[in-house]
């Protein structure tokens, strides 16, 4: 073979690939604005309020009282990270239960967009709509310490915040491959809640977990993101912040990867035995 | 009678509820309270001090439980009309008042497991001590607290049935009961129209009786809580009867199930 052929063969194959991504964003974004849409009937927009008000009150609360700054500034962050998480995992479960109801998950199987493509476009719908309960809990927490207390380094807190949503992203959609498998049996999800908050340390820093559980969380990146906010807080040396940072993004990349794979085994199976409730 | 009540307990419980498998109760009853009074606990430890962290514990342990019992209870009637099987209900001649009573009774127990699992939590990861306290008050104080929890639940899930977005309504219950009952904020530091308002909540009395027999007080100095509590239950489950009453004939006279 010539040497002309081969960068043909390599530019359609390239143009192919080039082309499959551009019907990946398409299909993400469609995902993202059906499920967007849905959100906004005044009951799901109020419903996240609803559940944020109770838990953010007690957390506001506890923190306000103790006069303690580096709590306060640190659970500005997590108390609305942990509302994102509470009400994400919950939707995205109950999302795949609706869907398993309706039959539309039937559909989505046979067409050919990776089903982890849909969801994740749902995902992060569902997360957007999230940003009013985070917003409340900040609010709430704000309220009950009086005012902000001092940040060592705003534009490192910044990038930790950034990197910490992020984690969040991945780390809520990992566990959507085994509600998939699950049959999305309704209410299995709900540990996740709880489960997540507590070993993502968005409301203290993981040391204070027994020594099993705080290994636990250091395989999540919002544990590493959370190390990194308290950090920008407190004034720890920035290599140590960095560090964070690295880990959190790299454990970050890990759980998207593995929710690639989990995605293609739930799907090949439920192909296999042609029927949604093999878990 | 009891055989009837029995027989719908167990098969709503069944055939209604999603939760009534393995993973889902594992995860609810099981696994998720004692992670939510984990929560709270060290969030009370990283910025108070250990003291704080333990004093959340009985209040937090109801939380779990009444997360638990409202959520597998309450989806029951969402199901309930989802399936269709809420008709043959209401056209059928069986009693309601019985009907309306067995519902409930399963998640009682379930909601004294999640109570087991989140104090055991609290012995394991958070080391707290329970020397001294006077257990057969404690068992009898979570009871009473599970049946108004429950009760709660019965006028709640009415509710469930003639408001397709029902979850708003029970998600600032919650809300409401967290703040009002004292779970986390002791009730004397609240604004005094709250501080009186939650002595009329579910819960609110019960978890003062908890909080004493956890601190070795007998059944006589609880009592008046237990009695309150018991009260409050009774007030809100006959309530809750009347308004589904009230939801039968509307749904019967029109043929359909909105209210709203």
């Amino acid at each position: 073979m010539t040497e002309q052929p081969v960068i043909a063969a390599l530019h359609k194959r390239d143009k192919a690939l080039l082309q499959n991504v551009r019907f990946y964003l398409i299909a993400l974004k469609a995902c993202y604005v059906m499920r967007w849409k849905e959100g906004l009937r005044i009951s799901e927009v109020l419903l996240p309020l609803g559940m944020a008000l109770g838990p953010s009150v007690a957390i506001g609360w506890v923190v306000g009282q103790s006069g303690n700054e580096t709590a306060i500034a640190y659970i500005f962050v997590g108390a609305a990270l942990s509302q994102m998480w509470n009400f994400a995992i919950w939707r995205i479960g109950w999302q795949l239960t609706g869907e398993f109801y309706a039959g539309t998950m039937e559909l989505q199987l046979t067409t050919r967009t990776p089903v982890m493509l849909v969801l994740m476009g749902k995902s992060l719908a569902i997360l957007t709509l999230q940003l009013p309960s985070a917003v409340l809990a900040f609010t709430i927490v704000l309220l009950f310490s009086g005012g902000f207390y001092s940040v060592h380094n705003v534009p490192l807190l910044f990038i930790s915040v950034l990197i910490a949503i992020g984690s969040l992203v991945a780390s809520a959609f990992l566990f959507a491959p085994f509600v998939l498998l699950n049959g999305a049996r309704g209410g299995f999800f709900n540990v996740f809640v709880p489960v997540g908050i507590v070993l993502s340390g968005f409301l203290y820093p993981i040391e204070l977990l027994p020594p099993v559980m705080e290994a636990l969380a250091r395989l999540i990146p919002t544990s590493w993101a959370m190390e990194a906010v308290i950090g920008s807080v407190v004034g720890a040396p920035t290599s140590e912040i960095v560090t964070d940072w690295a880990i959190a993004v790299a454990l970050t990349a890990a759980f998207i990867m593995g929710a690639n794979v989990l995605f293609e085994i739930a799907e090949r199976r439920v192909r296999k035995v042609g029927n949604l409730n093999s878990g | 009678m009891l055989t009837t009540l029995t027989r719908q307990a167990y098969f709503s419980y069944r055939a209604l509820n999603g939760w009534a498998n393995w993973p889902s109760f594992v995860g609810n009853a099981l696994i998720a309270p004692g992670f939510l009074l984990i929560m709270i606990s060290l969030t009370g430890r990283f910025a108070r001090d250990e003291a704080a962290a333990q004093s959340y514990v009985a209040g937090m342990s109801i939380v779990g439980a009444n997360f638990m019992m409202m959520g597998s209870y309450l989806q029951m009637f969402t199901t309930d009309r989802n399936y269709g099987t809420l008709g043959y209900l209401l056209v059928s001649r069986g009693s309601r008042l019985l009907a309306y009573v067995a519902r409930p009774l399963p998640h009682i127990p379930v909601g004294l497991i999640a109570i087991a699992s989140s104090l055991a939590a609290a012995a394991f990861v958070l080391g707290s001590d329970f020397t001294g306290t006077n257990w057969p008050v404690l068992a009898l104080a979570y009871l009473l607290t599970c049946c108004s929890a429950m009760a709660l639940g019965m006028l709640l899930s009415t509710f469930c049935l003639f408001l397709r977005d029902y979850a708003v309504l029970t998600s600032i219950t919650q809300a409401v009961l967290y703040i009002n009952a004292g779970v986390v904020i002791p009730r004397n530091e609240l604004p005094p129209i709250l501080e009186e308002v939650g002595k009329y909540f579910p819960l609110t009395n019960g978890l003062a009786a908890v909080r004493g027999a956890f601190a070795g007080e007998s059944f006589s100095a609880v009592a008046p809580d237990l009695g309150l509590e018991f009260l409050v239950a009774l007030l809100f489950a006959t309530s809750g009867y009347f308004l589904f009453l009230r939801f039968e004939r509307y749904a019967i006279r029109t043929g359909e199930y909105d209210m709203t």
